[in-house]
C-alpha cells in the first residue's frame, strides 16, 4: 500500500503542475501507452521489448507554441533467463536456477513542449525533468534482491499529433522519447526509450 | 476522420487505460511450478587437489540440519535412499571408491555427509542457516560471504522449503575450535526448493545430477 501512496501524490503533483500551466485556458491532455526499451546497463539487466506502460500528461499553452505540464507513467520491464548458472568467487561458487529480471519505472515529470505551425498535424519536440521512482529484482527460484529508489532524472522527447478532423477534440498522440535516470547513492543510472502511442485530447 | 461523441471518446480513453492496466501487473509472468523453485548451488575450494582424493566415506543416513542445542528425535529422512544413490551414482561416475566399512586398512580419503532440513514460513534463507557439527569451518565458507546478503532481500512465507547439503570434508585434517570438532570443507552442494508436490524425488535426483555437473573438477585426475 505504500506504493499505492506514492502513486497517488505522483498524480496529484502531475496534475497540480499541469493545471497550473492552464491558466491561458487551452492545452492538451495525452493518455498514452508507453512500450519500452532498456539501453545500455538497462539493457544488460533486462533487454526485452516492454509493452506494459501507461502514461498520463497535461499540457497548457503558455504561449503560441511553447506548452508545459507535467507527466506520469508507469513503465514495467520484464525478461525471463530461464535456468541459468551464475559463477562467483572466482569461478569457485556455480549458482543454478531459475531467473527473471524486472524493473518498475515511475516518472514524474515536469514537462515543456514547443509545438510546431502546421496544419493537419502537430508536431512537438519536448523536454521532462523530474524524478523517476524505479524498483529493480534480480529474481532467482522464490528469492529477490529488490533494489528501490527514487532517482533524478530528464526525458528528451519528439513527437506528433494527428488530430481527428477539423471540428474534433481529439487526436492520435505519436512520441518516441529518451529516458536518462541518474545514478543514485545505492543504485545504478538507468536508461530507456519509449515509443508512446495514444489519444489526445485538446481544451 | 472519425468523429467521436464526448462520452464515448472518455469511455474510450477509460477503457484503454483499463486494458493496460489489466496486462500491466507489476511482476508479470511469475507464477511458478515447484521445480522452478529448485536452486543448486556448488562451491569448493581451489586449494584442493581432487585428482588426490580417490576413497570417500558415505554414511547411510541424512543428517538432520538443526540447532546445536536442540536434541529431539528426528524421523528418517524419507528421501534417504533416493539422496544417498544419487550421490553414490554421481561420485561412481566421476571415478571415485566408496568404502562402506572403513578400517584402519581401509581409511577413506574424505567422508561425505548429507545433511537436510524442511523449514515452513521461511522468512530468509541462510542467515539463518541452521548449525551442525562440522559446519564451522574456521577456514571461511567460499561462496557464503557473498550469498547472503545477495538473498538478504528474498523473502517467501507459508510454503516449505527443504534443504539438502552435501559436504565432502578431509577427517584427518580436523580443529577443535571451542569444543566443537570442526573439518575443512573441500566441496559442498546445496539444493534448496519448495517440499510440495508429486515429483519431489525426481527434483532430488535432477538436482543432485546438477550439482555434480556444475563440478567437473571433482573428477580431474580420474
Amino acid at each position: 500500500m505504500k506504493i499505492m501512496k506514492k502513486v497517488y501524490l505522483a498524480v496529484l503533483i502531475t496534475l497540480l503542475s499541469s493545471t497550473a500551466a492552464f491558466s491561458q485556458g487551452s492545452g492538451i491532455w495525452n493518455f498514452q501507452w508507453d512500450m519500452g526499451m532498456g539501453v545500455g546497463e538497462t539493457a544488460d539487466f533486462v533487454g526485452a521489448y516492454s509493452l506494459r506502460g501507461f502514461a498520463l500528461e497535461g499540457r497548457g499553452y503558455v504561449t503560441e507554441n511553447i506548452t508545459i505540464g507535467g507527466r506520469w507513467a508507469w513503465d514495467i520491464f520484464y525478461e525471463n533467463y530461464g535456468w541459468t548458472t551464475e559463477k562467483h568467487n572466482e569461478g569457485q561458487t556455480s549458482v543454478y536456477g531459475y531467473k527473471r529480471h524486472y524493473m518498475n519505472t515511475m516518472p514524474i515529470m515536469a514537462t515543456a513542449h514547443y509545438t510546431f505551425n502546421s496544419n493537419k498535424f502537430i508536431p512537438y519536440i519536448g523536454f521532462g525533468v523530474g524524478t523517476y521512482y524505479i524498483e529493480t529484482r534480480d529474481m532467482l527460484g522464490i528469492y529477490y534482491i529488490e533494489e528501490e529508489a527514487w532517482h533524478f532524472g530528464v526525458a528528451p522527447e519528439v513527437g506528433v499529433i494527428i488530430p481527428f478532423g477539423q471540428t474534433s477534440n481529439w487526436g492520435l498522440n505519436l512520441n518516441f522519447r529518451y529516458n536518462w535516470a541518474a545514478k543514485t547513492k545505492d543504485t545504478k543510472q538507468q536508461t530507456w526509450i519509449n515509443p508512446s502511442i495514444g489519444f489526445s485530447y485538446f481544451w | 476522420m472519425v468523429i467521436m461523441k464526448n462520452k464515448l471518446q472518455w469511455a474510450v480513453v477509460v477503457l484503454m487505460l483499463f486494458g493496460i492496466g489489466l496486462f500491466s501487473s507489476c511482476y508479470p509472468n511469475d507464477d511458478l511450478t515447484n521445480s522452478d523453485s529448485d536452486i543448486v548451488m556448488t562451491n569448493y575450494h581451489d586449494t584442493v587437489h581432487f585428482d588426490r582424493i580417490q576413497t570417500y566415506f558415505l554414511p547411510d543416513t541424512i543428517v538432520p540440519l538443526r540447532d546445536k542445542d536442540d536434541t529431539s528425535k528426528v524421523d528418517k529422512n524419507p528421501y534417504t535412499s533416493t539422496i544417498i544413490n544419487s550421490i553414490v551414482k554421481n561420485m561412481n561416475a566421476y571415478g571415485y571408491q566408496r568404502i562402506e566399512n572403513p578400517d584402519e586398512n581401509n581409511l577413506p580419503d574424505v567422508v561425505l555427509l548429507a545433511a537436510a532440513v524442511s523449514t515452513t514460513n521461511t522468512s530468509v534463507w541462510y542467515p539463518s542457516y541452521p548449525y551442525y557439527p562440522g559446519w564451522d569451518w574456521w577456514y571461511g565458507y567460499p561462496g557464503w560471504g557473498y550469498y547472503p546478503p545477495y538473498y538478504g532481500g528474498g523473502y517467501v512465507s507459508s510454503y516449505t522449503m527443504g534443504t539438502l547439503k552435501i559436504n565432502m570434508m578431509d577427517p584427518w585434517t580436523y580443529d577443535v575450535i571451542e569444543g566443537d570438532t570442526v573439518m575443512p570443507i573441500y566441496w559442498d552442494a546445496t539444493i534448496h526448493g519448495l517440499l510440495q508436490g508429486n515429483e519431489i524425488e525426481n527434483r532430488i535426483e535432477a538436482n543432485i545430477d546438477k550439482a555434480f555437473e556444475l563440478s567437473p573438477y571433482l573428477k580431474e585426475g580420474k
